[in-house]
């Protein structure tokens, strides 16, 4: 076969203007602040808000004591705060009654990860207050693994998702999205894609419609992963924050952009989460779970403002 | 199985700088079983094949502990392409190469590949890993090869600080986002590289270089076409009969502009489909992918 050498007019022949579809979501996904640019900012009008997904932002500079211990009071000062502005409700009371019932079993879903666990001042501020909306001792259980064997979990009539916000190996980042991994029988059946589709496990009758808050702890969030272990102090930051909303899309966009923002800070560079974490973005686009757009997320700021990042 | 732990075993010491292992702890994990240990971060060693994972503490009294992690994959050329799948830090001097930071020394050698990990950095703790691992790297014993996909790089792109190699789609996407689809069919059969250099807008546009070689010349035709078909729908779609009736012939090339304003250039030679990413001008993307295809040349 005679041999053929590229030439000028076989480019010019073939050129064409046609998007990487895929790659064009995706980079700008990846391209971190980018991603919110692209989003318009938009001006919010009351109207607008209304129709918004509402996360709440919460932050206190006193909540991490030495050795970044969480302080016990302090976070339930901010759990209250938060869950009750999620509401519009006085008080954090008055907000409870409004997602939990004196008849509902209620499982809240922690997460355990020995590096970056939710952590017991969190888990038994949230059992007080399910408890407080009536709810009978044995009818609430804490819990991150072996979910699909436990009863209370399985039979639950609502959920509490709580978790910290971390980069994840090949999610991107672990949210509120994927705590819920733990009710599929072999979590890494939804390793496709770097986990493209866990909103999917939001469809499970253990989950559906069950979740009544979603927690993203961002105390300490870890913004950088390495090695199998994933983990190193040196990427953990005391951001001293949570975020709260019903919208775990919402929630976890929002954590997402914080995430890269440090990563912006820290690096001095765009870095964007490595795998991009486009199991947010797809929860949105694919599978309407709800919102990862910025400019439909009301986002209220409340506590610290130093070094908010978004 | 039973003779390979106890190969692997006798591959890590038994105390290093002050720390000293607990081998009644030593923990196993196969394909299966490593989503116990590192969750989804185990999907990167099984895209490389490994084969047994063993994974030892060793602590010292009023210190965190030091972890070893020795990946058995198989083969010098996987255990190359993991190491590969993460290059950050400092070459540290261990094995066939190795990166240190923030607590984490990594390296190859031969079929092996080994990350040390201090759960609390410290410089006692660094000089540990440091001894742990020429202690590993010694008993490993001799050097395997890497893969020969190397050396078809154009020099400018043989930047091994730079350079993945890889099987599978979704460690493409992991390093540089193609597609949620593998439109390049990827997979266990096929070798890749994917090389950057850095491109005058800084690091973060900078071109990418992906070469894969294919088993054979219709695989790699079909790759093609269908990266192609991903790509440029209209054209691909009209050209789809003459190319298929072209498969075989020697080389092919197409080049396109991308959403965000740069050229991706595509080639198939034999059994080698070649791909310019992020670069800033067409004739900078037609450069590339001239050199690396003559490249294919070299004996």
């Amino acid at each position: 076969m005679k041999k053929k050498s590229i030439t000028r007019r076989d480019f010019l022949k073939a050129a064409a203007v046609a998007p990487l579809a895929g790659a064009i979501v995706s980079s700008a996904l990846a391209a971190g602040s980018a991603a919110s640019a692209a989003w318009p900012a938009g001006s919010q009008t009351a109207s607008s808000v209304a129709s918004k997904s509402r996360v709440i932002l919460i932050r206190d500079l006193d909540v991490l004591g030495a050795d970044r211990k969480c302080v016990p009071s302090v976070v339930s000062r901010m759990l209250d705060e938060a869950v009750a502005s999620l509401f519009g409700e006085k008080d954090a009371a008055a907000a409870w009654k409004r997602i939990i019932k004196p008849k509902d079993t209620v499982g809240i879903k922690t997460n355990i990860w020995k590096y970056l666990a939710t952590g017991p001042e969190i888990e038994q501020h949230l059992k007080r207050r399910v408890l407080d909306c009536g709810v009978p001792e044995d009818k609430v259980g804490i819990a991150d693994r072996g979910l699909l064997n436990n009863p209370l979990f399985t039979g639950a009539t609502a959920l509490i998702n709580v978790r910290p916000a971390r980069t994840h190996h090949w999610a991107g980042m672990g949210g509120c999205l994927k705590n819920m991994i733990m009710f599929v029988p072999q979590p890494f059946t939804h390793h496709g894609d770097s986990c493209a589709d866990l909103a999917t496990i939001w469809e499970l009758p253990e989950v559906k419609g069950k979740v009544r808050l979603n927690v993203l702890v961002m105390l300490t969030p870890l913004f950088h992963g390495i090695g199998p272990n994933h983990y190193s102090d040196q990427y953990v930051w005391d951001y001293k924050g949570l975020l709260l909303g019903l919208d775990p899309v919402a929630v976890d966009s929002t954590g997402v952009r914080i995430l890269q923002a440090k990563r912006r800070e820290f690096f001095g560079e765009e870095r964007p989460l490595q795998p991009p974490a486009h199991h947010v973005f797809y929860a949105d686009t694919r599978h309407h779970l709800g919102t990862s757009d910025p400019a439909k997320i009301d986002l209220v700021k409340l506590g610290w403002p130093e070094g908010l990042l978004i | 199985m039973v003779d390979q732990k106890q190969a692997m075993v006798s591959l890590l010491p038994l105390e290093a700088g002050g720390w000293k292992a607990a081998p009644a702890e030593d923990q196993f994990f196969d394909p299966e079983t490593i989503f116990d240990y590192i969750d989804g971060a185990g999907e990167v060693y099984r895209a490389y094949n490994f084969g047994l994972l063993l994974s030892r503490r060793y602590q010292r009294e009023g210190q965190a502990d030091l972890v070893a992690d020795l990946f058995d994959m198989r083969s010098s050329l996987d255990a190359f392409g993991v190491f590969t799948h993460d290059l950050e830090g400092e070459e540290a001097g261990v094995g066939q190469g190795s990166n240190y930071k923030g607590g984490l020394l990594s390296f190859w050698r031969g079929r092996y590949f080994i990350s040390l990990y201090a759960e609390k950095e410290s410089e006692e703790a660094k000089q540990a890993l440091l001894a742990l691992g020429r202690a590993a790297a010694l008993a490993i014993g001799g050097d395997g090869e890497r893969p020969s996909l190397l050396a078809l790089l154009p020099e400018d792109f043989r930047d091994l600080k730079g350079t993945h190699y890889f099987h599978t789609f979704p460690i493409l996407n992991y390093h540089f986002f193609v597609s949620p689809d593998n439109i390049l069919n990827l997979g266990p059969e096929t070798e890749a590289v994917l090389a950057a250099q850095p491109g005058a807008a800084g690091a973060s546009s900078k071109e990418r270089l992906a070469m894969i070689r294919y088993p054979d010349e219709k695989d790699a035709g079909m790759a093609f076409i269908s990266f192609c078909r991903a790509s440029m729908p209209e054209t691909a779609l009209a050209q789809d009969k003459g190319q298929e009736e072209q498969l075989g012939r020697e080389q092919e090339s197409r080049l396109f502009k991308t959403k965000d304003g740069l050229w991706t250039a595509a080639g198939v030679k034999r059994n080698m489909v070649v791909v310019v990413f992020q670069a800033p001008t067409s004739q900078e993307a037609i450069h590339i992918l001239q050199r690396a295809i003559k490249g294919l040349d070299k004996p």
